[in-house]
């Protein structure tokens, strides 16, 4: 009995391990990081935690990178959807556009950052274009609601989250659809009562993808975001200069908890909304 | 083209147990419909009508355009010319949801995360049935198609049959004016294809629903239909009652389509065809010349004979027949007789036959020719 135990364990190790050890152990030493424990802690003190609720800068912090994220990720969703929907269909230069919409998953985000700085900033490009007309851009790069940040994001998510909706929306059987038309279902009845809620898990996954990616997301806020407040991606930069490892970790584990949370809710929520029509049966 | 009003009237009579058709109104009518796909044609101009409570079907080898044309009938695919009236009403460019067809899948396309009984009720939801008659017809339904114990099962949990029944059930439920199957028992084992079949019929004759059958399977055609539409290469080869399709084919293709057969070219006096051997048959119609004809192995009758033309080569025991190679000169006949008194290989035999039958056409007639009722 024991013998297949050490066994068992043997085998899963070099699975398991490989993950406990570069996964499991950085995020266990963050968290307790955050709490004064482990190797460079002062002690059990719950001060650098409290700091990110108490503290503004930290609390709006943590606030921008929520917002950073969730807004980005709900306007793609937007996009990539119809999008994704676009491209089931055959048209005459669907190749091209289905080459095309992926193009911007070939450049690294602070690239794309720098393009929509170019681009926006007051005096850009699009500026100058809008000057002939007599018109003005208005700020948004570097402008308090972070329009310039939500626009490198959004370039670099739509194309992310459509490749992966389209997928969920081609592995539907096309008749699926068309049973539901020819039973009197319009298009927009067997999008909702059909398609949605069959490609619903490849959306869930697009969206949490899009959503912890953004949670993180340093190139574009640094470079097209206000400057306060600053999302925790940025503060934790900011206190690794100055050294500040509690804070790191305290951050760290924050951002971790918020994931946690606002995963939680997505889940229930679209259970709430796609789970419940399976069960139930009005007659 | 007599108003709905008529077309109900009909229905109600059939519901009352009549079976035969109770009126020559057309249910369905496919004019000139064609489909080209970019290099190809996938359906030449085609035109077929289907009358009230008829159950006609589509029989074709794969490729040979019926699905593409159940497929326009549905609206599912936009036909590139001709039009679909479907009670005297124009339905070519209308969407699916608002023509009153419901059809059936090869892959049954039931919706996998709802339950069976979301499954049947989608159709009555979408076109806003009142709630007690929602009730009433659901009842209906699931106890025509047996599914009593199925309703709160989920499609994944069903077995090819089973769920075939949903998708049938799905269907009728929103009483359509037409019912499209498109080829429904092809994905079933040989067994349960046999029983649906004969649940298929039975469905029929108590709904008296007018049904439209694609299927590649001749012997599926010709065990539930009213009525066979031959079709090949994106065009009707040949229409008419499933036997005399059968036994009196006008096209070569049909003949070959429908099972063994031995083509025989004779020489045409009146209502005389001379067979090569000797002896004649009767035809159903005059004419005069040489052609060909189809004579199914079961219409040849043998009789030992020491004069007689044909040797019998092979004999293969079947159980209740014997299939047999008869070898006149240099022509090889496949015939078939109850195994109770059998012919020895080598026995000298004479052949005879005694069914009418027609000339089998040098080519393909005109469209409109093959689209006329051949009833």
């Amino acid at each position: 009995m024991r013998g297949d135990r050490l066994h068992l364990f043997l085998l899963l190790l070099p699975g398991i391990g490989v993950l406990v050890a570069t996964f499991g152990l950085p995020l266990f030493w963050a968290v307790v990081g955050a709490f004064g424990l482990g190797a460079d802690g002062t002690g059990f003190t719950l001060t650098p935690l409290a700091d990110i609720f108490a503290e503004a800068k930290y609390r709006k912090g943590l606030m921008m990178s929520l917002y950073y994220a969730i807004a980005p990720t709900t306007l793609t969703l937007f996009v990539a959807i119809p999008l994704a929907l676009l491209l089931q269909k055959s048209f005459i230069g669907r190749k091209l556009l289905n080459g095309l919409y992926k193009l911007p998953l070939a450049v690294p985000a602070i690239v794309a950052a720098f393009m929509v700085l170019t681009l926006f900033e007051q005096g850009g490009f699009v500026d100058r274009l809008l000057m002939l007309g007599g018109w003005s851009i208005g700020k948004i790069v570097r402008d308090p609601l972070g329009i310039g940040v939500i626009l490198a994001t959004l370039w670099k998510d739509v194309p992310f989250m459509t490749l992966i909706i389209a997928g969920a929306f081609g592995a539907i059987p096309g008749d699926t659809v068309h049973a539901a038309r020819s039973l009197g279902a319009t298009r927009l009845r067997a999008f909702w009562a059909v398609q949605l809620p069959l490609a619903m898990p490849g959306i869930t996954a697009a969206t949490l993808l899009c959503f912890v990616k953004s949670l993180g997301n340093f190139a574009a806020p640094s470079l097209l975001g206000p400057a306060y407040p600053l999302p925790l991606s940025i503060l934790m930069y900011d206190s690794y200069r100055d050294g500040d490892w509690m804070a790191i970790y305290a951050m760290g584990t924050v951002l971790i908890l918020a994931a946690f949370v606002v995963l939680a809710a997505y889940y229930t929520l679209t259970a709430a909304a796609f789970g419940a029509g399976k069960a139930t049966t009005s007659r | 083209m007599p108003d709905p009003v008529e077309f109900r009237v009909g229905l109600k009579k059939k519901k009352r147990g009549v079976t035969a058709v109770t009126t020559q109104a057309h249910e369905l009518d496919v004019v000139d419909v064609s489909k080209a796909f970019v290099g190809t044609r996938a359906l030449l101009p085609t035109s077929l009508s289907v009358k009230t409570g008829e159950f006609v079907t589509i029989l074709g080898p794969s490729g040979c355009g019926k699905s593409t044309l159940l497929r326009i009938i549905t609206g599912i695919t936009e036909p590139s010319g001709g039009r679909v009236l479907l009670r005297g009403k124009d339905i070519t460019h209308l969407p699916p949801e608002r023509r009153d067809v419901a059809i059936v899948f090869q892959s049954y396309a039931l919706f996998p995360h709802m339950s069976v009984a979301d499954n049947i009720l989608f159709g009555l939801k979408m076109k806003r049935v009142p709630k007690e008659e929602r009730k009433r017809r659901f009842a209906q339904v699931v106890a025509i198609c047996g599914l009593e114990n199925l309703v709160t099962r989920s499609p994944r949990q069903l077995s090819g049959g089973q769920q075939q029944r949903v998708a049938l059930a799905r269907a009728l439920v929103v009483q359509p004016a037409l019912l499209l199957l498109d080829e429904p028992l092809s994905n079933l084992d040989a067994k349960l294809r046999e029983t649906l079949r004969e649940e298929l019929m039975a469905l029929h004759r108590r709904t008296g629903s007018t049904t439209l059958y694609v299927t590649h399977d001749q012997s599926e055609a010709m065990s539930m239909s009213d009525r066979i539409i031959v079709m090949k290469d994106g065009q009707v080869v040949e229409s008419g009652a499933p036997r005399s399709l059968y036994m009196r084919p006008r096209q070569r293709f049909t003949a070959l389509f429908f099972g063994h057969t031995n083509i025989v070219p004779v020489k045409v006096d009146g209502s005389q065809a001379r067979l090569p051997w000797g002896g004649s048959v009767a035809l159903v119609e005059k004419s005069s010349g040489c052609g060909e004809i189809s004579l199914r192995p079961e219409c040849l009758t043998l009789a030992a004979d020491a004069t007689g033309p044909g040797v019998i080569t092979a004999a293969t025991f079947m159980g209740a027949d014997v299939h047999y190679t008869v070898r006149i000169g240099d022509r090889l006949l496949r015939a078939r007789h109850g195994s109770t008194a059998p012919f020895a290989e080598g026995t000298r035999v004479s052949v005879t036959v005694d069914t009418p039958v027609s000339l089998l056409a040098a080519e393909l007639p005109g469209l409109t020719g093959a689209t006329t009722e051949a009833q």
